[in-house]
């Protein structure tokens, strides 16, 4: 892999990736210390890049234990309720957060306390919006585990929804 | 009747049963504005998904990742260019020193040969170069015959000796 072919096929998909990693670290910092770390990785190897079949998928992947990796260091424990200070340091601006309102952000903050891997999957489905198979493949899974982990993650995201609709109506 | 299609295919989007087809339509629905009044309680959640798509990288992320791939590059020109000026400067060096090798010998030639100005001794009217140069012919001319003579001398010498060895 040249440097032409570098930034016409795997550059554009950055945002993807920082997507990814934002949604498992949490932090747009670490974010994009990740998404470099696996640019950088993938362009010290590409001698034997031609040989990676799927290179978006690849570049998911290594995202995806990157960030788990970088969780995991910064001693922060799996599925860590964000305080509020951490609150609007996930890439989206206080005035951005205003304006879409308190109930889009109240389900980032349900988001943000699943488990790692059901974010993940919730992330390349439901935003990227990547077929099961893709989702399967990028994230090393198999297909069946991506339709549980879709299915608990959206079982509790609904859960939360419904309870925080009774707790607002029984606080009116 | 809408809101019915939209509230079976959510409960297939809960249960992890709906294609992405299904999905897309879910978030169109949710994100268009007329929301039926039941299902507004979703609309955050569909909102969400559609604003995240917009979060990106700043733009100057794709500078800073080249720039710290390439410094390999720039490393390998500079060495490139060492050589092309190692080499510049030896070419250099050798021509200075020939040069001044040059010049260091040439003074004792160049008064010797330079010394003499020939230009003086030169005639500037034709006929008198012409004599000149006759003058200078018939010296060399003289000067053959003598040797002709001095050769005729020494040949009737041997001729002689070669009549004694053979009578």
């Amino acid at each position: 892999m040249n440097l032409e072919m570098f930034t016409k096929t795997v550059i554009p998909i950055k945002d993807k990736l920082y997507r990814l990693a934002l949604r498992v670290v949490g932090n747009p910092m670490e974010a994009e210390d990740v998404v470099q770390e696996v640019f950088i990785k993938l362009w010290n190897q590409r001698e034997q890049a031609d040989q990676i079949q799927n290179l978006e998928a690849w570049c998911v992947r290594v995202t995806k234990n990157l960030s788990i990796d970088k969780l995991r260091s910064g001693h922060r424990k799996m599925g860590d309720l964000p305080t509020g200070m951490e609150f609007h340091d996930d890439g989206v601006s206080p005035h951005k957060a205003a304006e879409l309102g308190d109930a889009v952000e109240n389900i980032r903050r349900m988001i943000l306390r699943l488990p790692e891997s059901q974010r993940a999957v919730i992330q390349l489905r439901d935003i990227e919006g990547l077929s099961y198979q893709e989702v399967a493949d990028a994230l090393d899974l198999s297909m069946e585990q991506v339709k549980v982990y879709l299915h608990r993650a959206r079982k509790t995201i609904r859960e939360q929804i419904i309870q925080n609709e009774k707790y607002g109506i029984e606080n009116h | 009747m809408e809101s019915k299609i939209i509230e079976s295919l959510l409960e297939k989007y809960f249960e992890g049963q709906s294609t992405v087809e299904e999905e897309n339509r879910l978030k169109q629905y949710f994100t268009g504005g007329d929301v039926a009044p039941q299902l507004k309680v979703y609309q955050p959640l569909f909102e969400f998904f559609e604003s995240e798509k917009t979060v990106g990288l700043g733009e100057d992320f794709e500078q800073k990742l080249l720039e710290k791939i390439q410094p390999v590059k720039k490393e390998a020109i500079i060495r490139k260019m060492n050589f092309t000026w190692l080499r510049a400067a030896a070419i250099i060096v050798f021509v200075v020193a020939g040069l001044w090798m040059l010049r260091q010998w040439q003074p004792e030639t160049t008064e010797q040969t330079v010394g003499i100005d020939w230009s003086k001794y030169e005639p500037e009217d034709p006929e008198k170069a012409y004599d000149q140069m006759m003058k200078a012919l018939a010296l060399v001319s003289e000067k053959m015959t003598e040797g002709e003579d001095e050769a005729r001398k020494g040949l009737s010498k041997i001729n002689e000796a070669n009549e004694q060895i053979t009578n």
